[in-house]
């Protein structure tokens, strides 16, 4: 009986139709669209096919546009033929290369229409998206926590700038790593930090709802930040590990992670063993807020000026000397005075003994442990660039180069303490009481400051502008003690800072957390300075001024000769001589072995410092 | 020269037990692999095109019917053994076993009774459903199960409801070993294997609550019950996040 309803419907209205596709059934051979939509809807009739699927989205479609592969209608309505599975992917291709990833797809084998509902009513979206979207969603998910959110409440009221479930999970890209310490904990963090990070960076977004300005800037200025963007995220806190997911309140409310009352376990969900007042730690420093973060805010200033005020005077200092002598070179050269060098016969080219082997062995072990320090650290100071990731990749990853950036900094402080041991020793001669100590202290082999040293600065400035000859210097110069006192206040400064980093939950039981931001701080504009100095200022003093470029070996060798002495510490000399000690300095010269050590290991570090010098001033200048 | 070579040892003997020190805080060795052999998605597409390989889905019949690989075939409740000389009689052709979850309980069964029958090359699907999928090949329903659209009941809901007794079933479909570890209160155990032979077992006259292992399972089962006429919920996060809850309780409580 239904078969003949269904025939009687065929010859009705639309006998033109199936007239018009028994033609291109013979003219095309083959094809799935001989049925035509009233052909359907003669059997399958009712709602949703008639008025309700020509109203839907969906409506300008043929069934057979959707459902294809019937050929012979008799033998559908006998059973015999069935429709192929309808792909939705062939129109809405993009949605479905995405779905293929989703985690609906992939784990529940969701379909389409598990969530889009009876496709042949279905109708474009009225009003937010946002709305319908959170709607849909909460079908099966709770949204209790959402909910109870400044998100969920403004995408409620009719914020479109609001975080829907879709801003941060994706619409049909939802991807397997919900859990942030799941199974994907690399892929979670990057990908919902990142989410955040899309809408509270955007500065007109940030404004129109008025939101706090420099989230973004001020996180990505902590350990957190910097080791997310030198790549590495599952190892540092991203946003909603403090945050918190689906219930992100306002710090006042003590639902919220960040309630004073939840710090802790905030906090404690990644750190072990911490003194409560860890969690004053400032996850969002600015340095420029003198009213709420006063500390970090002077800390910064003194670095500042401390950074400012030492490249100003050494710089200068460095330029100056260099033109100087540069220039008197030139004269010389003009003049038919160069080269200098000894007559044969004389003793100007015996060697004599200015550094000890200790001393020599220090020296090297130093640059081995500055520049370990400088290649592991400086790519966490500035993580954005492109060479930071290269070179923690070279280390492999960013725990390995905390390994040695740690090992470094042990040897460096074992070194430390060894040169303030034999200092205190030399200060104190055996027998001599405070007599001893204080000619000690003041002596000519002393590397304290005095006031001989101010006169050198002033008549060195002086012989710089031509105005007076060079000073006379004893054993070390003024900016030699500077260097040696510099590391000693870098290693005041950076070693602990670095110490108070270095297991940042036990400092915790010395200091509280806020210092830790301020240790930060002074680590990092420290390093820089040290850094900075050494390829600038050190290199240039001792290696690249015109009388010694390429490089002094003396600091490997030990030794200079005798005229060198004469000319670059005259009073020594003189002091020498007189104390009857000169003969018990002369060395033989130096091997072969020390020679071309000093050529390639000290050539060697002067060039990896130039060029760090270039990466550091390219990180400086990179947006 | 006796200073020096001094202070050498010194500092090698510092570095060594800094080393030392650092490597006894570092985290100790992975446990070793099962051992088993794998196959990925893109090698077993190509043994199916070729033929000759008896595939089988060690989930249950309802996953397995819901969605498989084409070509697969679906097992029954029962023990593997006897499944396996069903499904799989010829000992020789190689078997490939794959499953849909992360940690499957199934697997390991099935892999120790086709070991002890003799298969001569068992193997199993690298990353299973997903990853296959996740390469893009296709899957196939014989028998899908339209989802139905739920609230997961969360743990303290649900504790609620027990405190209130209210009517209701709270279904376990972990398997029974998992069960008899620990359960809900009064719950009854169906494994998931077995549910689309023993659900009319299941009284009609209350709600059911199904619960599984992480809340992975439980929707299906929840929607296969749910067109079986039951008004079927499922617990958020399974067993895993009661648990979870239980202790946090527990915990909050001592605090107090």
């Amino acid at each position: 009986m239904e078969r003949l309803f269904c025939w009687l419907r065929r010859h009705g209205a639309d006998l033109f139709a199936v007239v018009a596709c028994l033609a291109l059934f013979f003219t095309a051979g083959s094809g799935h669209a001989l049925v035509s939509s009233s052909t359907c809807v003669g059997c399958h009739s009712g709602e949703p096919f008639q008025s309700r699927y020509a109203a839907s989205a969906h409506g300008a479609n043929a069934c057979t546009s959707c459902h294809r592969g019937i050929t012979d209608t008799r033998r559908h309505m006998r059973g015999e033929e069935r429709p192929t599975p309808v792909a939705c992917g062939d129109c809405h291709g993009e949605v479905a290369r995405a779905f293929g990833k989703n985690v609906h797809f992939l784990r529940e084998n969701f379909q389409c229409a598990d969530c889009h509902g009876e496709i042949h009513g279905l109708r474009k979206t009225e009003g937010s998206v946002k709305k319908a979207i959170v709607e849909d969603c909460s079908r099966c998910h709770s949204r209790d926590e959402y909910v109870s959110a400044g998100h969920a409440g403004a995408v409620l009221k009719g914020n479109e700038d609001a975080a829907s479930c879709a801003d941060c999970h994706g619409l049909h890209d939802t991807r397997a790593f919900h859990a942030a310490g799941g199974a994907h904990p690399k892929e979670a963090r990057t990908h919902y930090t990142e989410r955040c990070v899309t809408c509270h960076a955007d500065a007109d977004l940030v404004k129109r709802n008025r939101l706090r300005s420099n989230v973004v800037a001020s996180y990505e200025q902590t350990y957190h930040g910097k080791v997310r963007d030198a790549g590495y995220p599952s190892r540092v806190a991203g946003c909603a590990d403090c945050h918190r997911g689906h219930d992100i309140l306002p710090k006042t409310d003590p639902k919220s992670g960040l309630h004073p009352a939840n710090l802790e376990k905030s906090c404690g969900a990644c750190h072990r063993g911490f003194h409560p007042r860890f969690a004053s730690y400032i996850a969002h420093p600015d340095y420029h807020d003198r009213e709420n973060y006063p500390a970090l805010y002077w800390a910064f200033i003194f670095m500042e000026i401390l950074l400012g005020g030492v490249f100003i005077f050494f710089w200068t200092h460095t330029a100056l000397w260099w033109r100087k002598v540069y220039w008197e070179k030139h004269r010389r050269e003009k003049e038919g005075l160069l080269p200098e060098q000894c007559f044969p016969g004389t003793d100007g080219h015996v060697q004599i003994q200015r550094f000890r082997s200790w001393e020599r062995l220090m020296h090297v072990i130093l640059i081995i442990s500055f520049f370990t320090l400088i290649l592991t650290g400086f790519p966490i100071k500035y993580p954005s660039v492109a060479w930071s990731k290269f070179l923690l990749g070279l280390w492999g990853g960013s725990e390995v180069a905390g390994f040695f950036h740690r090992l470094a900094a042990f040897v460096l402080i074992v070194m430390v303490t060894i040169v303030a041991i034999k200092g205190l020793i030399y200060f104190f001669p055996k027998g001599q009481g405070a007599k001893g100590l204080v000619g000690r202290v003041f002596g000519p082999e002393s590397l304290v400051p005095n006031l001989k040293d101010i006169r050198d600065i002033r008549d060195m400035f002086l012989w710089f502008f031509n105005r007076g000859p060079m000073p006379k210097f004893e054993r070390w110069t003024y900016w030699e003690k500077f260097d040696f006192w510099a590391v000693f206040w870098g290693m005041f400064a950076i070693g602990v800072s670095g110490l108070l980093l270095w297991k940042t939950e036990w400092s915790s039981w010395i200091v509280p957390g806020w210092v830790l931001n301020v240790a930060t701080l002074v680590h990092s504009e420290e390093a820089l300075l040290a850094a900075l100095f050494i390829f600038t200022v050190h290199f240039f003093n001792t290696h690249f001024i015109p009388t010694k470029f390429p490089l002094d070996r003396l600091i490997f060798s030990g030794t200079y000769t005798l005229d060198e002495m004469k000319e670059q510490r005259p009073l020594e000399y003189e002091r020498v001589v007189a104390e009857g000690r000169l003969d018990g300095l002369k060395r033989e010269h130096p091997g072969l072995p020390v020679k071309l050590f000093a050529a390639v290991f000290g050539l060697g570090s002067l060039l990896l410092g130039l060029l760090l010098t270039a990466l550091i001033v390219w990180a400086m200048l990179a947006p | 020269m006796f200073l020096v070579r001094l202070m050498g040892f010194g500092f090698f003997g510092m570095i060594v037990c800094f080393v030392l020190l650092t490597a006894g805080t570092a985290a100790g060795s992975q446990a070793a692999g099962a051992g088993q052999a794998t196959i990925g998605p893109a090698d077993l597409n190509r043994l199916l095109g070729e033929g000759g390989v008896t595939v089988l889905n060690v989930m249950s019949r309802i996953e397995c019917m819901d969605s498989r690989i084409p070509g697969s075939v679906c097992p029954s409740a029962g023990e593997p053994a006897e499944q396996l000389a069903r499904l799989a009689p010829d000992r020789s052709r190689p078997l490939v076993l794959y499953c849909g979850i992360p940690g499957c309980p199934r697997l390991e069964p099935f892999m120790e009774a086709a070991r002890s029958l003799g298969y001569t090359t068992i193997s199993v699907l690298k990353g299973g459903m997903a990853a296959w999928k996740e390469s893009g090949f296709a899957v196939e329903s014989p028998s899908r199960i339209p989802r139905k659209p739920m609230p997961a009941v969360r743990p303290a809901a649900l504790k609620g409801w027990l405190e209130q007794k209210r009517p209701l079933t709270v279904l376990d479909i972990r398997t029974p070993g998992a069960y008899e570890k620990n359960h809900i209160g009064e719950a009854v155990n169906i494994p998931l294997e077995a549910l689309h032979e023993r659900y009319p077992e299941i009284p009609l006259d209350r709600p059911v609550l199904v619960v599984d292992d992480r809340g992975e399972r439980s929707f299906l089962a929840a929607s296969y019950l749910r067109r079986k006429g039951l008004d079927a919920w499922r617990l958020f996060g399974g067993m895993r996040q009661w648990q979870a809850f239980l202790e946090q309780e527990s915990k909050s409580r001592g605090r107090k």
